[in-house]
């Protein structure tokens, strides 16, 4: 692969430098693999692909009617991040899943931080996955956010900024492990003493997470994994770590909820559950409670998780934390309720719901990104500069009519890493989603998923939306 | 040296509690020898935290649980840059005069005091006049000082506990790092020299010969007029150096207590203190 | 212990790849046969395939989709059509399917093997290949689902998920060779010609790889009463419906405990009197009660026995009248299954 031809653009490359050099922490990556020929380079990349295949290493995407499954597209160009950064990150996102659950804590208890004014009730009691039926239910540890998976960006001054917290039922973490494996089967000669930690840790740091928040006392608690299906776009991932966790996936029909403790259907009989590690939405979770056409979900559930019988990781009602409106007040939280100053900053964000951010946003359209306050995965969202004038006006009418439902932000042009494009190196946008465990003690995964925009300028990270992903390195020392 | 410092207390109560409100004082300090970098509290139940620097400059954190719980988790993690301390630097000609200069123990009059834990007998006295004659400079008088606890006192966990003061420990002297820096804060007291007391970390580079580096650890600081508080740990005899992170200082471990508070509740308590110091 | 489920997935994987794997044996020996037939200008496409279709209950859905079974209409009914439920490319997806629900039961190995037949069998070149030489297409599936089965004896620990693959092969290969004879028994239409009596008898045999097995025991001489011996009753002959019960009820007595010889629920009870059926009778007794009636008895007793296995581990008590509503038992099945994969789905 030859290196010498690449090059930097008008903002932060993870790369090369503002004059074209190479950053010293990536000296040793570029080195091996400008070593390795074009033709071997090719080769290890199908077998690469058709490794990813043949494990079922794929995703659904959603409104195709197929329902085809796809291989994530990996980049073999690792993203290094060096111990001095990753430090800084890791702190910053314990410090805001700290914040974050305190958060979920008051909300749910005695709301203080509405009493106080320091957030407006309406931000709280307006987030669509607000739910006012669990005040002042207890949840094990007074844990919300078990695990989170929060995205990053960095500014033309290589800042990290927060761009999203994902504490619902964050996804990716699978193909962190999965990209590493790949990586070290297939270019095994990168590594040698780069000194890359490891990810494989994941798995039981995040079963002791799980086990943590188990109910009952008991030494051996039964651990699950609930998910939609086969056919939920995230299947391999919910299989994946119930694998490694050595735990039960399940569905909806597996389990059932009888005078408030949840047990699992076996060959043997029932079993009781003691803590359900969901990825399925509050939504669909009891018909009872919420959807009632919900049939992945389990009646009976939520009054056995409001009788203190079952633990859901993560909590009912943890959307309200991660909604986009909610974003921007969490430095607000961070300074109340631990008396700090953020440590990562964030995208400034302007509210629809305020008449005079909404004034802005609705005479800025064309130069802003809006986002729907409660929607994840890229969907519902408008890239002002790229965006033709039908869908700038299709948003205006949504800023116009439901101001709460959405919120603007000004383009972070953010940074780029080489990728490998039609056998040559181009710069493409990446971001970070590091994961975080939040059980007896906080761990951030060293490392996190990069995803890389594939088309050329686009600022769409996502999966279902053509992205693809890279190994990242974070470094020991 | 960069230090990452994880420092974990955990209580249990036999029967649940309520209105537990505690004072931490466990957040290194920002000085010339050392710098405080990323520093995080986590407290369980959830609860919020209030800030504010004491008398003695340390960081306190406090709050307060008000509903009823049976355990309470107390974890800090924080990453210090220290630098070392030239011993070169340190002046080895200060009379002992310097210190009796009516300025300094005006200024210094807390860390001179008989007082709580840091009682002055006769006896302290007797043995301080005894290790000071013959020797002219305060940096040697010290340092006779730490040596001559060093090998009288034994270190001997359980033998003492919180509140033993300097008159017992000196009478039977098998303790533990607090003692032994009540001891020689009385000690220099004794003779006029302003002493107080530090709590804070040990790194243990070579695992197992530092005592201390498991537990919140504690040792003195000494004044030298036109030097400044010269750090000194009787427990390990040395003068301090990077490997040591203070977090609080005051007139003695009253001031200084890493944790304290009250509660309403009756019961038995079970605490485990648990210290991670690690090299980055 | 497994959950319920879990256990069902992995029987209908194996089961529908068992399936798969036979319909491929009996359209590649089919179609060697028709040719052969067609060379020698004797009957039609139609009067060959009719009783394919009946003995393998295939009829009704075919006649709703085609008007005659034209040559090429069968194999592509048989082999490739998704609106037919039992096609061997419906069984390879639902086989998948059940895979992926329990991929993180299975060894990787296994996965890959079974994703790559599903890839395979649509793949431009599995279309070219079945296109230039179907049997090669056909031999390429049986070898798949035959590497699937060593794989799997090779890679997965021997507890109940294991077991539970196993009985849904069994039960399906008992099943598909019962099948196989009933073509014959439907075809009767050799008016004492003996050669193509023997030429028909010894499609069967092929069709279950039975040939060599059959000689050895035999002879060269291929006879009605010989093939049923060692396609019902021989002890030692794998493919034959007796080792099959024979095994099915090992498996089942290891899945519960309990002693052989003796039972503790309804299917244990099916597959005991079955095995003990073939054990005490040969092919005197299946020519006195005619082949195609004894097959059918055979069915039925086969039916029950998988539905006994549904019944007493995958429901609940108290379940399984809300799920078969009683008079239709044994076609609501696989209906079942359908109905799981459809609500995932949504």
């Amino acid at each position: 692969m030859i290196l010498t031809d690449y090059k930097g653009a008008n903002l932060f490359d993870e790369l090369v430098d503002a004059s074209g050099k190479i950053r010293p922490y990536y000296r040793n990556v570029a080195e091996k693999l400008s070593s390795l020929g074009n033709e071997e380079l090719s080769q290890k990349l199908r077998s690469l692909e058709l490794l990813f295949l043949n494990q079922g290493i794929t995703f659904t995407v959603y409104g195709d009617e197929k329902g085809t499954e796809r291989v994530f597209p990996f980049d073999p160009f690792p993203r290094v991040v060096p111990a001095g950064e990753w430090e800084h990150i890791e702190a910053g996102l314990i410090q805001r899943i700290t914040a974050l659950n305190l958060f979920l804590y008051d909300v749910y208890h005695e709301q203080r931080i509405i009493k106080e004014g320091v957030i407006p009730p309406e931000v709280v009691f307006g987030a669509a996955h607000y739910r006012p039926e669990f005040v002042g239910v207890s949840v094990p540890k007074d844990a919300y956010i078990h695990v989170c998976g929060t995205d990053l960006i960095r500014d033309r001054d290589g800042r990290y900024l927060v761009l999203e917290d994902n504490g619902r039922c964050p996804s990716g973490v699978s193909y962190v492990l999965e990209n590493r494996n790949a990586m070290k089967r297939v270019f095994p000669q990168l590594f040698g003493s780069s000194g890359v930690r490891p990810v494989d840790t994941y798995p039981a740091d995040l079963l002791a997470t799980l086990r943590h928040v188990a109910p009952r006392e008991n030494p051996n608690p039964n651990v699950v994994l609930l998910t939609p299906g086969a056919h939920n776009s995230a299947y391999f991932e919910h299989s994946f770590l119930a694998r490694q966790m050595s735990i039960e996936i399940v569905e909806g029909r597996d389990l059932i909820a009888l005078d408030g403790f949840v047990y699992m259907r076996t060959t043997r009989g029932l079993r009781q559950v003691d803590v359900i590690y969901r990825r399925i939405d509050d939504d669909f979770l009891d018909p009872q409670v919420f959807r009632k056409d919900s049939c992945l979900g389990v009646p009976g559930l939520v009054d056995a998780v409001r009788r203190g019988n079952v633990a859901l990781a993560n909590a009912i009602g943890t959307g309200v934390a991660d909604d986009k409106v909610t974003y921007a007040y969490v430095p607000d939280m961070i300074r109340y309720y631990l008396c700090q100053e953020p440590i990562l900053d964030q995208v400034p964000t302007y509210l629809a719901w305020r008449d005079s951010d909404k004034r802005y946003i609705l005479e800025n359209l064309p130069q802003l990104v809006v986002k729907a306050a409660n929607e994840s995965g890229g969907y519902g969202m408008l890239i002002g500069p790229t965006a033709t004038a039908a869908q700038i006006e299709e948003f205006r009418q949504k800023v116009i009519h439901h101001p709460r439902n959405y919120i603007a932000q000004p383009v972070v042009n953010f940074s780029q890493h080489p990728t490998l494009v039609d056998g040559g190196l181009e710069g493409r946008h990446v971001d970070l989603r590091p994961f975080v465990l939040w059980g007896d003690t906080v761990k951030v995964l060293p490392g996190g998923l990069t995803r890389v925009a594939l088309t050329r300028g686009s600022l769409v990270v996502n999966s279902s939306q053509g992205g693809g992903s890279k190994d990242t390195w974070v470094l020991a020392a | 040296m960069k230090l990452r410092i994880l420092h974990r207390t955990e209580y249990r109560y036999a029967l649940p509690v309520r209105n537990n409100a505690n004072a931490l004082r466990v957040t290194p300090l920002t000085n010339l020898r050392q710098k405080l970098g990323l520093h995080l509290v986590r407290v369980l139940p959830a609860v919020r935290m209030r800030r504010y620097p004491d008398l003695y400059r340390n960081h306190v954190h406090l709050f307060e649980i008000e509903e009823t719980h049976r355990e309470l988790i107390i974890d800090v993690s924080s990453i210090v840059e220290t630098t070392p301390t030239p011993v070169s630097a340190i002046p080895t000609d200060v009379p002992l005069a310097a210190v009796r200069e009516e300025e300094v123990i005006e200024r210094f009059q807390p860390y001179l005091l008989s007082d709580g834990p840091i009682r002055i007998t006769p006896e302290i006295w007797r043995a301080a006049v005894d290790v000071e004659k013959d020797r002219g400079d305060l940096f040697s008088v010290i340092i006779a000082l730490m040596d001559y606890i060093h090998s009288t006192c034994k270190y001997v966990p359980g033998a003492t506990h919180i509140g033993t003061n300097t008159e017992e420990f000196f009478a039977k002297p098998q303790g533990v790092c607090q003692d032994y820096a009540h001891l020689l804060m009385a000690l220099c007291r004794s003779i006029g020299i302003p002493a107080r007391y530090v709590c804070g970390y040990v790194y243990d580079a070579k695992r197992g010969d530092v005592i201390g580096s498991h537990a919140s650890h504690a040792w003195s600081e000494i004044w030298i007029p036109g030097y400044g508080w010269l750090g000194v740990d009787p427990t390990n005899k040395k003068v301090i150096h990077e490997a040591y992170v203070a977090s609080a200082v005051g007139r003695d471990y009253r001031d200084a207590t890493p944790v304290s508070g009250s509660y309403w509740g009756g019961g038995d308590r079970e605490m485990r203190v648990t210290v991670h110091v690690e090299a980055k | 212990m497994m959950l319920s489920r879990v256990a069902d997935h992995q029987y209908w994987m194996s089961r529908q790849m068992e399936r798969a794997e036979n319909l491929a044996r009996l359209v590649r020996v089919s179609e060697e046969m028709l040719l052969d037939d067609e060379s020698l200008g004797r009957g039609t496409a139609e009067e060959y395939w009719t009783p394919v279709l009946a003995a393998t209950a295939m009829e009704g859905t075919f006649r709703t989709l085609y008007t005659e079974p034209k040559q090429g209409d069968v194999a592509r009914f048989l082999t490739l059509d998704l609106r037919n439920p039992d096609s061997i490319l419906s069984c390879i997806r639902v086989a998948r399917e059940n895979a992926r629900s329990v991929r993180d039961k299975i060894s990787d190995e296994m996965w890959s093997e079974i994703n790559a037949l599903n890839l395979f069998v649509t793949s431009p070149e599995g279309l070219e290949l079945l296109e230039r030489s179907p049997q090669a297409y056909y031999e390429k599936i049986i070898a798949s689902s035959m590497l699937f089965d060593g794989i799997t004896d090779a890679t997965l620990t021997r507890d109940e998920g294991w077991n539970f693959l196993q009985l849904g092969r069994l039960l399906e290969r008992a099943d598909m060779t019962s099948r196989f004879l009933d073509i014959r028994s439907q075809t009767q239409r050799t008016d004492g010609d003996s050669a193509l009596e023997s030429l028909q008898w010894g499609a069967v045999l092929r069709a279950c790889s039975a040939h060599a097995g059959y000689r050895r025991v035999h002879g060269g001489e291929i006879s009605v009463e010989g093939v049923v011996d060692l396609l019902l009753f021989s002890n030692e002959f794998p493919r034959s419906v007796r080792h099959c019960i024979r095994r099915a009820d090992e498996v089942l007595h290891d899945i519960s405990g309990t002693p052989t010889g003796r039972y503790s629920n309804s299917c244990e009870k099916i597959t005991g009197a079955l095995l003990a059926r073939l054990s005490f009778a040969g092919p005197p007794e299946v020519m006195a009660r005619g082949l195609h009636a004894y097959i059918d008895e055979l069915q039925v007793q086969l039916n029950a026995a998988g539905q006994a296995v549904f019944e007493n581990y995958v429901l609940l008590p108290g379940e399984v009248d809300r799920h078969f509503p009683r008079g239709n038992r044994s076609e609501s099945l696989s209906d079942w299954q359908r109905e799981q994969q459809q609500q995932q789905q949504q």
